[in-house]
């Protein structure tokens, strides 16, 4: 196999956003990680920056789930950042990522979501490539009657796809720009790669799927899932049932560069003597009652006790386990004021057909339709609205100091900050 | 009975007739009771063992069991209610839908009767209109009911709302 190369398209890829020093990129607030300048939600500058220096630096980019590529030519299209891409497997059983772009003129080359194929054939001008990206063949290469063609020193092997560092843990397929970023494991750390192993480390079925659209900068959404202590208090269903609470045994944790975290409680260990829970002070204790409680029906999946857990993984990926709803959701920024949140809901293969009716049922919690979750669809672009005119000011983090550490108890924005500690350090502001 | 021919000479059957503009009847009068808000009366348009799923397309052809909301029963479809009027924080809207004709469900082989259910399908287009007047469109997709008669008069057994797309914007909280 030929080591494919870009043809140019992104060599040599300048930081557009890149501006003098006297007009940095970004002036953070004095006060640090304890203020969130509204200007990251609304300059085109910084989501430009954030194609290079994020999402094509040193990072990982979740790009489908390896069960929906099971046969050797079965591809998965999906995008990093703005750049479509292609996950195929290969003859060989390897799984390979591409930039979803003919080296000839830039025509994409896998338009539908996801199917078979023997090669990679360009419908533009019908040039051919393998399943490992190297172009074997070029329509009229020699011309008609000597006439035309490419000049004899072209090289084909010098236009293969442009194909990037791929890396799979559990059922997740991953892929890198950067020739420098450590694999996957070592990357997410011990504790943070422990979770990925809990929820999706052993064979899944996908069992759903939607892609929800939302009216807020992407980063307003990570931080909402950061949030703990929202988490208790904007989803009254949570709260009411006593499915979350901030006053249940858990905790925040924060990984060692910030940027991967994970929130869990343990509903059976839940104490809200003594919290403003138990005065009936805060609207999310609003008196009211199901009529048909089996959405609630749940068995507690793993030994740990932990009946919620989200994680986050830097800067855009979450795994989801609501008591007994997984899923594993991808979040895509489209320009400033816009995101896509792309839903895997998933079961495991073994799952008995008990479970998976619970599973069926307790769906209905999360999604764009999630009784708990609804309100995320929203709250982001609620946010985005009021800081549009006002890039100076800024949001104040500073529930649980203004560090970051992990932290037992969740009334905590320790995630919150460990995002924008690791976000400033790829964005060098 | 009616009967069901194979050369649509069924259409100029008068018992035929009856069958499907009282199924689109109801259809209407039920996304009627959705458009005007009259959420209580929502749930009596169904049987109170009925099913009702707002899925895709696409978990369709995949055969995804989980859409976007599953209700087994009618009080979960009233639960659906109280928890949008008093536990979901969202900004004010309403739908207002455009239905297509009724039509009986591709496959059916029978003649319709109302006693063992009748399986049609109706299109529709769905308009969000928040509070300060901005209004899109939301979605467009088909009802695929079974519809059947009830001491009470007729209901909706099943009911299988089909989005045409997978994308879905900002949330569902109003049932379609
Ligand atoms: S752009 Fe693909 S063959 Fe020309
Ligand atoms: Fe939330």
């Amino acid at each position: 196999m030929n080591a494919p190369s870009d043809t140019g398209l992104l060599a040599s890829a300048s930081d557009p956003a890149a501006r003098s020093a006297a007009d940095p990129l970004l002036t953070w607030p004095a006060e640090g990680l304890a203020r969130i300048p509204f200007q990251v939600y609304n300059d085109p500058a910084i989501a430009d920056a954030e194609q290079q220096r994020l999402f094509r630096g040193d990072i990982w980019n979740l790009i489908c789930l390896e069960v929906e590529i099971p046969q050797p030519g079965d591809y998965r299209t999906n995008v990093i950042g703005d750049t479509p891409v292609v996950a195929i497997r290969g003859n060989d059983g390897v799984v390979r990522v591409f930039v979803n772009r003919c080296a000839h003129r830039g025509s994409m080359l896998c338009l539908d979501k996801s199917g078979n194929r023997k090669d990679f054939t360009c419908i533009y001008h019908n040039w051919v490539y393998d399943l490992e990206g190297s172009l074997q063949s070029i329509a009229f290469r020699r011309g008609i009657r000597g006439q035309g063609g490419l000049p004899d020193d072209f090289d084909p092997s010098k236009h293969g796809l442009k194909q990037l560092r791929v890396d799979i843990i559990g059922a997740l397929v991953f892929a890198s720009f950067s020739e420098t970023v450590p694999p996957v494991r070592e990357w997410l750390g011990e504790r943070m790669a422990w979770n990925v192993d809990r929820v999706v480390g052993r064979p899944v079925r996908i069992i759903g799927g939607y892609t929800q659209v939302m009216h807020n900068n992407w980063k307003l959404y990570i931080e909402n899932v950061k949030d703990a202590y929202h988490a208790g208090l904007l989803h009254l269903f949570f709260t009411r049932f006593g499915l979350n609470r901030l006053s249940m045994d858990g905790a925040v944790e924060v990984s060692e560069r910030g940027g991967h975290h994970l929130s869990w409680s343990k509903m059976h260990n839940d104490h809200t003597e003594g919290t403003e829970y138990s005065d009936g002070k805060l609207r999310s204790m609003k008196d009211f009652d199901l009529e048909d409680k089996r959405l609630l029906q749940s068995w507690v999946e793993h030994e740990d006790g932990i009946t919620h857990m989200i994680q986050t993984i830097f800067p855009n990926v979450i795994i989801q386990q609501i008591q007994n709803s997984l899923a594993v959701r991808l979040l895509v920024p489209r320009g400033t004021d816009e995101c896509e949140l792309q839903w895997w809901i998933i079961g495991y293969a073994d799952d008995t057909e008990a479970q998976m009716q619970t599973r069926i049922l307790q769906s209905n919690l999360v999604g764009p339709a999630g009784l708990v979750s609804l309100e995320d669809g929203v709250i982001g672009s609620i946010v985005q609205r009021t800081t549009l005119q006002d890039p100076d000011r800024a949001g104040v983090v500073e529930m649980g100091g203004r560090t970051v550490e992990s932290q037992k108890g969740r009334v905590s924005e320790t995630g919150v900050r460990g995002f924008w500690q690791e976000w400033r350090q790829k964005m060098g502001v | 009975m009616p009967i069901l021919s194979k050369d649509n000479t069924h259409l100029l059957d008068p018992a035929f007739q009856q069958i499907i503009t009282a199924a689109a009847a109801l259809v209407a009068d039920c996304v009627g009771a959705v458009d005007d808000e009259r959420f209580d009366e929502w749930s009596t348009f169904f049987t109170d063992d009925c099913r009702y799923d707002i899925t895709t397309r696409e978990a369709r052809l995949k055969g995804w069991p989980i859409g976007l909301m599953h209700c087994a029963g009618a009080a979960m479809l009233r639960d659906r209610i109280m928890s949008m009027r008093h536990a979901n924080i969202f900004e004010a809207h309403h739908y207002r839908h455009m239905v297509s004709a009724t039509r009986l469900a591709p496959g059916t082989n029978r003649a319709p009767d109302f006693a063992s259910g009748v399986r049609v399908h109706t299109n529709f287009g769905v308009t969000r209109i928040m509070a300060n007047g901005d209004t899109t469109f939301f979605g467009s997709g088909f009802f695929d009911d079974l519809i059947v008669a009830t001491p009470g008069g007729l209901r909706f057994h099943e009911r299988t709302v089909v989005l045409d797309s997978s994308q879905v914007d900002t949330l569902i909280v109003v049932p379609f």
